[in-house]
This record gives structure tokens, C-alpha cells and sequence, in this order.
């Protein structure tokens, strides 16, 4: 195999603040293959969001830099080329959805004036009503026909939702980046959705790299899972091992925090505290003052990268030796 | 068990389609004759997908709104579309939107107290804020500080601690985790549990993540468009539901380690402006039969203390 569709390398960005540039991801080595799906996630405030975006720098240059490492797609790397460079990647090789599909969307435009336009400006050569129609179709909307000749404000969520999906896989992308793509719907929508994903993902052979902080909806869509926290990645490795035998401390007491269908534990597995905001990372392992097994070295030196067996990786030296036992 | 608070018949219509005089041309029914007991000291978790009308009710319950029929019972006395009656509280899902930006900790906890014409001084007061702010996780430095300052999660104590400072009996709690990661999620419910254990407080627990109310609530009643399809004890319905669209909810938890079945209903809820004729669930169930389309189903209680509204389950299995 050749180089990976996507590859962050050592990357680092800092953002533009108030009180100057303060560092949101560091060193963050993660690679998305051909048709494989990589889940993302994290809290609140890891960075896990900045990354995604990262993938074609959607946010706004000068408030935006990569201080060191590379993010390099479909051989393009993202941050060190124009704007003209990213723009035919930019909805042509990766298709984005996003949390809010009402915020995504032009609300003056019929939606099939939207997916039109997502052809015309990465497949010119099938822009037609006809096509818009079965892309409609092809994402689940009931009544196609009628529906691109309506305004988003008359779908409801899941048919929004369904209508940015179209938009993101009409141009054919061989990556979909999905941020938060289920998390404003209801929960039996939420389902139809995800189930969705998974078939145009084995039916159009895409790669997906989806953002979330359910746990839950990981493992029906990914392969691998990589868990951020305060901007770097403390673990990683097949979705399906990881959430069933979690190393770090972190990942454990993340799977332990969600409540489970009959299971009557008096209490809920909880982490104290809450994620530390950017600049004011924690010295050492900058999980060390939530966790319940730190040691005193934890304070002192930044853990490195352990990698494991099976395809697995952890940033603790503790989880690290009872991996290996 | 003494009842606490007795919710008959509650229907909720709101006007629709006003045109240009202003005049409605359509009537959204928002709850659609609810009924529901609570005990003291017990916690009711009440689901639902949005627009079932599970807040709306959570409203009239605390007196925030009106019903259009129906009435209200907390400690015997009705208190139907009356706001503000002394041991009913209420907690809000956005903390932010709910917190006066202006005021400080201290001042947003006491103000229960001055509302209520206490005058104590100012030492007492601060005192009082400290041991409430204590009970539910913050400390000293949180009373001089404005709801910017905190966390989501941490805004949500403050919610609560103002809502503990009417020493209520009950509180209904509007999807107060639903914001919040999941790390604080278990934060907060954690809180709420210790909450009833030590002073006893009953609550109506509203969300629509099944897995938040099984953990935190004794009975559970499942809401549709409007109405109530199932209620019964919170670990009977979950393990065992009798309703088609309890069991599609619960299949549609993720949760990890467990593989979701397949997409069990399809489609969306139908709009409260134009409800399906008989059970308002018919055009999503996978089970429906002709007379659910034209027959309203009654309740039955296959199980003691587990009542569910369909055909189909109430003729027995």
C-alpha cells in the first residue's frame, strides 16, 4: 500500500487569541486509508473538531498555523498550499457533514438547487435534475422529486441532515469527514442515520473519518478509534478492541461514564473535574489531575507514545505495562 | 407511598397557521390528555423524541404554562397553571440561558430566599449559599464569580443549588444532562441520585436518552406525540417493553459494546398539527394492525404497575 489518503504527521496548531497564539493540537499522528473509517473521539475542548477541519484547513487563514508536523492529503499537503490549491478538494476528494445540518444548509435555496450545486462545481459532467433526484433517493428522502423543490426550513432534522449528505456524496469524495453528523437528531432518526452511513460507505467504498463523543455510534461505522485529550491523541487502535479493553486511564473511565440499557450500578463511573482549556495545559501527562491511578512521575515528564501489539497504541507507561502483561 | 403531585387529564393546545388578522387557522396539541403520579421522594423519568410534548408537560407541572384542560395536584392542592408554589422547582437544559449573566453565584442562590421576603444578613446569607453550593460539588470560590466563569457542567450545579434553595420536595428537570459531555453527564446524574437519597426529593426527570432515565428513575412513562404510550417501573420497561415504540427507542441506544440492531421504525414522528387518525403511532409501527388506524387504543396493565396504549400488546402475548 502506498501513502495513506490522509496522514497528520507530528502535526501542531496554534490558534490566534486575545492573548496571542496559544497551541490546540500537538503532535497528532493519525492515517486514514482507501475506504477506512477512523473515528475521533474526546470531550469538549480536545480537539477533536479542530482536527477534522484541519483535514482541508476550513478555518480562516491568520487565525490558523502549523507550528510543525504536516497534514498531508490525497498527496496534497494542506498546510503549506494556496487557497486555489484546497479549493477542488474542498467538497470534491473529501465531503463534509457537519453537527447542524439547518447551519449547513442556504436557507434561501431549494435544497435541490444545493445539491445541484454540488455537482456542477466537482462533477460538471452529471449536473442534471435527474441525478439530483436519485442522490436524493439514493440518502433515504421519501418523494424525491418534491422534496428538491422544497426550502430546508421545511424538512425536519433527520431529512436535513439526509439533504447534507446528499450535497457531501453527490461529488463522489473519497473521504467524508462526519462532525458530529448524528448528535442534534433524536435518537430512532440517529439510527437511520448511522445505518445509512455504513451502507453508501460499503456501497461507494469511501473513507470516512467521523468525529463524535458518543461512544456508542463508534462501533457500527469504524474501524480504528483514536481518543483525544487536551489536543493529543492518548490512545488508538481498532474500535472494537479499544472500547472493550480500554489502556488509558482516560479511555476507561470515558467508557465507564456512559450509562448502559440494565445495568443497575448504584452510581456512574465519573471522572472528577473537566477538561483542561488550551494554554493551560496541565504539566507532565496532562491527564495526571483527573486521573485515579496517577503517580508522582506523571507531574513531571510528558509520556511518550507506546506502541503495542495488534495495532494499538497508548500515550500512558502505566497502561502500557498492563498491556503487556 | 403518599402521592405528591397529580397530573389528570392535561391537554395543551396552542394556536397555529395565525394568518394575517391574526387569527389562528389551525390548533397544535402539544399534550394531548396526560395523566401521572408521582410519589414523594420518587423520580418519574419521562422519554420522549423531540416535540413529543415531554416539556411542555414538564411546564405545566411547574406552573410555567397553563393547559388548555386538565388539572394540577401537588400535596393535595391544585396549583393548575400557577407558577411559583412553594416546594416545586424546576431545572433548566440550557444553564447558561437560565442563569442571570449579571449576577453572581451567591447572588442567583439567594435569590429563593429574598423572593420568599426573608431578610437575613448578609453573613447568613453568604453562609446559607456556601453549605448549598457545598452540597451539590462547588466550593467557597464559586460565590463571587459570574456564570461565565464555569463550565457547562459546572453552570448546571448552580442551576440546581438554585433550585435546592426552596427547599423543594420535588424538582422536574428538563434534559439538565443532555448539554454536558458525558464525563460531566455522569457527573451530574451521580449528583441527582445523592440528591433523593439524602433529602428525599421526588423528581420528574425529563429526556430523551433512555439510558440516563433507566439509570436515574424508579418508573418510567414513554411519550408520543402528545400522549403517554407506556408507564411502569423503570427497570420492567426497559428489560421488558410492551409498547412497538419503546422497543424501537431502545433498540436505537448506542451504546458501545452492544451492536444496534437494525433500524427498528422508520421514518420521523408526524406532525402534532395533523396527528394520524386511531394510534398515533400506526404509520411508523412495524406491527400495526387495520383497527390501529382507525381506533384510539385504551390502556391495559398486562403487569402489575405497567400500563402501555396499543392494540397489539394489550391483547396479550
Amino acid at each position: 500500500m502506498g501513502a495513506p489518503l490522509l496522514r497528520f504527521e507530528g502535526f501542531t496548531l496554534e490558534l490566534a487569541t486575545a492573548s496571542g497564539w496559544v497551541r490546540v493540537l500537538d503532535g497528532i499522528d493519525l492515517a486514514v486509508g482507501e475506504g477506512e473509517a477512523l473515528a475521533l473521539v474526546g470531550e469538549s475542548g480536545s480537539g477533536k473538531t479542530l482536527c477534522a477541519q484541519s483535514v482541508t484547513r476550513l478555518m480562516p487563514s491568520g487565525v490558523a498555523r502549523c507550528t510543525a508536523g504536516s497534514v498531508r492529503l490525497a498527496g496534497v499537503d494542506v498546510f503549506q498550499s494556496a487557497e486555489r490549491m484546497l479549493r477542488p478538494l474542498r467538497g470534491g476528494v473529501v465531503g463534509h457533514v457537519f453537527q447542524e445540518p439547518a447551519a449547513a444548509l442556504n436557507p434561501v435555496l431549494r435544497v435541490g438547487d444545493q445539491v445541484l450545486e454540488a455537482l456542477r462545481l466537482h462533477r460538471p459532467a452529471e449536473a442534471s435534475r435527474a441525478e439530483v433526484v436519485r442522490w436524493l433517493a439514493r440518502v433515504g428522502i421519501p418523494a424525491p422529486e418534491e422534496r428538491a423543490r422544497q426550502f430546508p426550513h421545511e424538512l425536519s432534522g433527520g431529512l436535513q441532515q439526509r439533504v447534507t449528505l446528499a450535497i457531501a456524496l453527490a461529488p463522489r469524495p473519497r473521504l467524508l469527514v462526519a462532525d458530529e453528523p448524528t448528535t442534534a437528531l433524536d435518537v430512532t432518526v440517529q439510527a437511520q442515520v448511522l445505518d445509512l452511513l455504513a451502507s453508501l460507505r460499503r456501497e461507494l467504498g469511501m473513507a470516512i473519518l467521523l468525529v463524535t463523543h458518543n461512544l456508542g455510534v463508534v462501533e457500527g461505522l469504524a474501524d480504528r478509534v483514536a481518543v483525544l485529550y487536551a489536543g493529543q491523541v492518548v490512545e488508538h487502535g481498532p474500535a472494537r478492541d479499544v472500547l472493550a479493553r480500554p489502556f488509558h486511564p482516560y479511555t476507561k473511565a470515558l467508557v465507564e461514564s456512559v450509562p448502559r440499557l440494565g445495568r443497575s450500578a448504584p452510581s456512574l463511573g465519573s471522572l472528577p473535574g473537566s477538561v483542561p482549556t488550551p494554554g493551560a495545559w496541565p504539566v507532565g501527562c496532562r491527564f495526571h489531575p483527573r486521573c485515579p491511578q496517577a503517580q508522582p512521575t506523571c507531574a513531571g515528564e510528558q509520556p511518550p507514545w507506546l506502541a503495542l501489539a495488534d495495532g494499538r497504541g497508548v500515550r500512558c507507561p502505566f497502561s502500557g505495562e498492563e498491556a503487556r502483561e | 407511598m403518599t402521592t405528591l403531585l397529580e397530573v389528570d387529564g392535561v391537554r395543551v393546545e396552542y394556536p397555529a397557521n395565525i394568518d394575517g388578522w391574526g387569527r389562528a387557522r389551525a390548533r397544535l396539541r402539544a399534550v394531548d390528555g396526560v395523566s401521572l403520579r408521582v410519589g414523594a421522594g420518587e423520580v418519574v423519568g419521562l422519554v420522549g423524541e423531540s416535540g413529543c410534548g415531554k416539556s411542555t408537560l414538564g411546564r405545566v407541572i411547574v406552573g410555567l404554562e397553563a393547559p388548555t384542560e386538565g388539572t394540577v395536584r401537588f400535596e393535595g392542592r391544585d396549583v393548575t397553571g400557577r407558577a411559583g408554589t412553594p416546594g416545586l422547582q424546576m431545572v433548566f437544559q440550557d444553564p447558561l440561558g437560565s442563569l442571570d449573566p449579571r449576577w453572581t453565584t451567591a447572588e442567583i442562590v439567594a435569590e429563593p430566599w429574598l423572593a420568599r421576603g426573608e431578610r437575613p444578613t448578609r453573613a447568613a446569607l453568604r453562609a446559607r449559599a456556601l453549605a448549598l453550593i457545598s452540597e451539590v460539588g462547588l466550593d467557597a470560590s464559586a460565590l463571587d464569580r459570574f456564570p461565565h466563569a464555569f463550565s457547562g457542567g459546572q453552570r448546571q450545579r448552580i442551576g440546581i443549588a438554585r433550585a435546592l434553595a426552596a427547599s423543594p420536595r420535588l424538582l422536574v428537570c428538563d434534559e439538565v444532562v443532555s448539554a454536558l459531555d458525558v464525563s460531566v453527564q455522569a457527573q451530574v446524574v451521580n449528583l441527582l441520585a445523592r440528591l433523593r437519597a439524602e433529602r428525599g426529593l421526588a423528581m420528574v426527570f425529563i429526556s430523551h436518552d433512555l439510558a440516563v432515565v433507566e439509570h436515574v428513575s424508579q418508573r418510567i412513562a414513554v411519550m408520543y406525540l402528545g400522549r403517554i404510550v407506556e408507564e411502569g417501573p423503570a427497570r420492567e420497561v426497559c428489560a421488558r417493553p410492551l409498547h412497538p415504540y419503546t422497543r424501537a427507542l431502545l433498540a436505537a441506544v448506542p451504546e458501545p459494546g452492544r451492536p444496534r440492531s437494525a433500524v427498528p421504525v422508520h421514518g420521523e414522528p408526524p406532525s402534532p398539527l395533523s396527528p394520524p387518525p386511531g394510534c398515533p403511532f400506526h404509520p411508523r409501527c412495524p406491527v400495526a394492525m387495520d383497527r390501529c388506524r382507525r381506533v384510539p387504543p385504551t390502556w391495559t396493565e398486562p403487569a402489575p404497575g405497567h400500563r402501555v396504549a396499543c392494540h397489539v400488546a394489550g391483547q396479550g402475548s
